[in-house]
């Protein structure tokens, strides 16, 4: 590219925006639901998993576009996974020396984040084709897009699943005593499911322009 | 030199080479200047469930690592025994057991003489490591805990959930006939188990019958390992 691009002129302002809602991974794009799920029936997991993988995403575009003019193309899928592989697998074993009680909290889900469709389909519909500095700002985008839905689903499973929010009660015990039941539903994975469909819903109906044409 | 058309393959090959080379001097230079820290947690979670099995912390609570410590020290008196005879040989220590010796370690609270014995078996996908504790008539049980499993999360994995693990308190490994029968883990209610006395029975849990078939199995396994050092005070013995 011969033009100077601007470190953080409109179109890089984008990148990081745009995942937010426009181009939410999980809610346009529908990618990555599967962690969604499983890691969400506590803010705090969510926490930690949510920054796990913006890092993951992030540097993950990073080398993949770096690379993206010498990797030869029949083996690009490969290479790709290897990348996204080591840097989970990075992620983990320094998870499990500074945040042990999390990373057992987390169990295998960190390791899923090598099959979260997300990393490796931003690696190959951006990183592929773009600079590094803009391909690492749409890896920390859709981290952060898909942070803000995690950590919103599991704000509400926590809240109504269990009374507590980042493992501190919120509801207090003259609640119970009073009638009040923790919302057994929220705690399964189908509740996740469930809220994930009803923030889709929810932003289509705020944002009309993103309903897809039938 | 190669061809137009030849260098793709060979191309191919060095890249593959040294995308390899590359991520494996990070991941292994990554895991070598982290594995003291790590064993460092794994020893603390260790001992903080051999706590909590004896009774001595509750698993909600939060806790710092010196302060494991310090209880641990404090409360538990490690203890190695001989597997053949049950009496206690002093002058070892739990760290210089080896594998397969018929020397075994014994985890004792040092204010109710409670024992915690380590017990492990392989689960659906894992294998489940954890530790079980009697009171001092070496019957009644005191608690049991899972430090290290890798099961489904949601359905094997509920074994470590507080609601399970506090179905085996007050349990016993003996039966009404004086028996060891140790603690089954039933597939459904444990009072709908025939033939198996109440007390020497828990509740299963649905979708995980795998998993529990396997803590049935090194929960009996474990008791009798430890038999000849636990019937000394059993009745009758």
């Amino acid at each position: 590219m011969s033009e100077k691009e601007p470190l953080f002129g409109k179109k890089e302002k984008k990148l990081l925006t745009d995942p937010f809602w426009n181009n939410n991974p999980i809610t346009l794009q529908v990618l990555g639901i599967c962690s969604a799920l499983a890691v969400t029936t506590q803010l705090k997991p969510s926490l930690v998993m949510a920054l796990a993988l913006t890092v993951v995403c992030a540097l993950s575009n990073l080398s993949v576009s770096f690379m993206r003019n010498y990797i030869p193309n029949n083996i690009r899928i490969i290479v790709e996974l290897s990348i996204i592989a080591s840097l989970v697998i990075l992620t983990d074993q320094i998870l499990k020396a500074f945040a042990f009680e999390q990373s057992k909290l987390l169990s295998v889900f960190v390791g899923l984040i090598i099959t979260n469709c997300i990393v490796l389909g931003r690696a190959e519909a951006f990183a592929l084709a773009n600079s590094p500095w803009r391909s690492l700002l749409d890896g920390i985008g859709n981290g952060l897009g898909y942070s803000f839905i995690l950590l919103g689903v599991a704000l509400f499973r926590e809240v109504l699943g269990s009374g507590t929010l980042m493992g501190y009660k919120l509801v207090p015990q003259m609640a119970y005593q009073l009638g009040y039941q923790n919302n057994g539903l929220m705690v399964l994975a189908p509740a996740a499911f469930f809220l994930v469909g009803i923030f889709i819903w929810i932003q289509r109906s705020i944002s009309k322009d993103l309903v897809e044409e039938d | 030199m190669c061809v137009k058309g030849d260098c793709a393959v060979r191309n191919s090959f060095v890249f593959a080479t040294v995308v390899c080379v590359v991520c494996s001097v990070l991941l292994s230079l990554a895991a070598n200047l982290l594995r003291p820290r790590q064993s460092y947690n794994v020893e603390i979670d260790r001992k903080k469930n051999v706590l909590v099995a004896l009774g001595l912390h509750n698993s909600g609570r939060k806790i710092a690592p010196d302060e494991v410590e310090l209880l641990y020290r404090e409360k538990i008196a490690e203890l190695v025994i001989d597997g053949e005879t049950g009496d206690v040989v002093d002058g070892k220590a739990i760290e210089e057991l080896e594998e397969g010796s018929k020397l075994l370690p014994l985890y004792k609270r040092k204010d109710n003489d409670a024992v915690a014995i380590p017990v492990e078996g392989m689960g659906l996908w894992s294998l489940l490591q954890g530790y079980f504790a009697l009171k001092d008539d070496y019957n009644t049980v005191v608690g049991i805990t899972f430090y290290e499993q890798k099961e489904t999360p949601g359905l094997g994995a509920e074994i470590t959930a507080d609601w399970f693990t506090s179905n085996f308190v007050g349990k016993k490994i003996l039966n009404d006939a004086g028996e060891l029968t140790s603690v089954i883990v039933a597939k459904g209610k444990a009072a709908d188990v025939s033939g198996v006395d109440i007390q020497n029975a828990v509740d299963g849990i649905s979708g995980a019958t795998m998993t529990t078939r396997g803590v049935t199995e090194l929960l009996k396994e474990g008791v009798e390992t430890y038999k000849p050092y636990l019937s000394k005070k059993w009745p009758g013995s």
